[in-house]
């Protein structure tokens, strides 16, 4: 079995009387796709915000390759290796694609206390930047500004954005939300393409993408994850057909 | 087109353009350190002209003092004005919005008190400046076209280093901060020591031209520091176009020149230029430098 690269124990954040989450276990194995669903209201989002460090949990601990993060902020936590896209679409809007990733490369590439040089002719900067807007299908849109870009190509240079902080797990927060029935496609072939090299837990709605990326599925209801399994076995859990109200999974 | 002035206002007997474009100059300098916190850092400092007042003090002080050397007198000036900054945005920079401007604002006007405190340098009717700065007989600040040419070579040179500065890696993560932080955080940028220092570049800078601002005027007064004159920088880089290379000298030049134009034309020209301003904001969204072909850069 491969190594455990995330391993949260007993994880709980109210919001006053309202149990967000409520005493959360949850592993991520090595270079597995593991997605989180829930009904709305499960606490999804505030799970993954305890994950990614923007919420301090009450309770619990967040193990990621070994090392208890649990109190670290989400700057320190992303310079480990942990990536994060947003729910809704976070880019640099008034930045080009290129100036985005670029960015996002500088920020693996130690400190940023350089003055001088201009950064957009920094190849060290540039190259990978291009590398990873290709790897999303982006080439061409590399000079186009990220406000002027259609909904899906940001959701796409999102996913750049986490790729060029070289990561070695990426938190997606409903990559596939609102999305066109072509985008979505595209979007699910990109993370498709992502399996294998990249350990991913996928938070998402959509459940033609979840059943066919996720090596594992966690169910999360009220605020505690019900079951744990791979596609076949979450779709046969009586439970979690309760917890959907009879929904087809 | 700048270095043609002196002969040309030698020629034509008008020693005054001179005055007023090298105060332009002066200005510039002061605009376009504003510019690298508020245009790119997006940290809008009600409070810079606290720094045109340390530098303009520096040289004041210590004139009085009968230190007279300007490599003394301006690196006092920058040095003092780089720590000033530290202390100010060190805690400003912990706030953001409104609390922000409303704290740079306070830290300015406690300085702008002290200024009037002091009777010993003139209180609040300031104090004349004997001598220029003597800078070992390289330059003479007495001869006003050498100190026309100085303050070129010194803007010319702000301007340049703003715009390195802001197309650096570090200008690049100070712009990404002010446009998106939680995506900064989220790639691995905690904006707070980036925004730190170019605030500290920036009162140093502005330390810079309060020190030739004494030299120009040879006085200083709290009034460097007045609240409306921080308001007057901030407006010049608003005017010239925020985040542009070229905006803070468009900025200066114009406010300048237009507030000279109506203060000899009425005396309540202070009524003329207020809608002149509002007006200006809300046509040259993007500023001056807007218009220019070419002038809206990075």
């Amino acid at each position: 079995m491969a190594e455990t690269l995330l391993v949260v124990r007993g994880l709980a954040k109210s919001f006053g009387a309202l149990r967000a989450t409520d005493g959360i276990d949850f592993e991520v194995r090595e270079g597995e796709t593991h997605a989180v669903i829930g009904p709305n209201g499960a606490g999804k989002t505030t799970f993954i915000k305890q994950l990614s460090g923007e919420l301090r949990p009450d309770a619990g601990q967040v193990r990621f390759a070994g090392e208890d993060i649990t109190a670290l902020p989400a700057h320190r936590r992303s310079r480990k290796g942990l990536a994060r896209s947003f729910q809704i679409t976070s880019i640099y809007r008034d930045f080009s694609a290129l100036d985005n990733v670029a960015l996002a490369v500088q920020a693996r590439a130690g400190h940023s206390f350089r003055f001088w040089r201009p950064a957009r002719e920094d190849i060290l900067l540039t190259q990978p930047a291009r590398q990873a807007l290709e790897k999303v299908g982006l080439g061409a849109r590399a000079d186009v500004l990220a406000a002027n870009l259609a909904h899906g190509e940001q959701r796409q240079l999102e996913i750049a954005l986490a790729l060029a902080t070289q990561p070695r797990l990426m938190l997606l927060d409903e990559p596939v939300a609102g999305m066109g029935s072509d985008e979505s496609q595209r979007m699910i072939e990109l993370l498709a393409s992502l399996k294998g090299e990249k350990t991913v837990v996928l938070v998402e709605h959509d459940m033609d993408a979840v059943f066919s990326l996720a090596d594992r599925i966690s169910v999360l209801v009220y605020g505690r994850i019900i079951a744990t399994g791979t596609p076949a076995e979450i779709r046969a859990n009586a439970e979690v057909r309760a917890a959907y109200l009879g929904e087809d999974l | 087109m700048l270095t043609l002035l002196p002969p040309v206002a030698a020629a034509l007997q008008e020693p005054f353009y001179l005055d007023l474009v090298r105060k332009v100059m002066i200005f510039a300098i002061a605009a376009a350190s504003l510019n690298l916190i508020l245009g790119y850092g997006g940290m809008v400092s009600f409070g810079h002209a606290a720094y045109l007042g340390i530098g303009g003090y520096a040289v004041g002080v210590l004139a009085f003092y009968g230190t007279t050397s300007g490599w003394v007198q301006w690196g006092v000036a920058i040095g003092a004005s780089a720590l000033v900054a530290l202390a100010i945005g060190a805690v400003s920079i912990r706030t953001s919005g409104i609390y922000f401007i409303m704290i740079t604002l306070a830290f300015t006007q406690m300085l702008y008190y002290l200024g009037i405190s002091i009777e010993e340098y003139g209180g609040d009717d300031g104090m004349r400046i004997k001598a220029r700065s003597d800078f070992s007989g390289l330059i003479d600040l007495g001869d006003p076209v050498a100190f026309y040419y100085l303050a070129l070579v010194l803007m010319l040179a702000c301007l340049f280093l703003v715009h390195r500065i802001a197309n650096s890696r570090f200008g690049m993560v100070l712009r990404a901060a002010k446009s998106n932080e939680p995506r900064s955080r989220g790639i691995g940028f905690s904006p707070y020591a980036y925004r730190l220092v170019a605030f500290v570049i920036a009162g140093a800078m502005c330390g810079l031209a309060g020190a030739m601002f004494a030299n120009h005027t040879s006085f200083i007064t709290p009034e460097f520091m007045h609240w409306t004159r921080s308001g007057e920088i901030m407006f010049m880089v608003i005017l010239g176009g925020i985040a542009t290379t070229a905006g803070p000298l468009l900025g200066a030049l114009v406010l300048l020149v237009v507030e000279t134009l109506l203060a000899g034309w009425t005396e309540h020209w202070q009524a003329i230029l207020g809608p002149l301003l509002v007006l200006s904001v809300l046509f040259f969204r993007r500023g001056l430098a807007g218009l220019m072909p070419g002038g809206k850069d990075g």
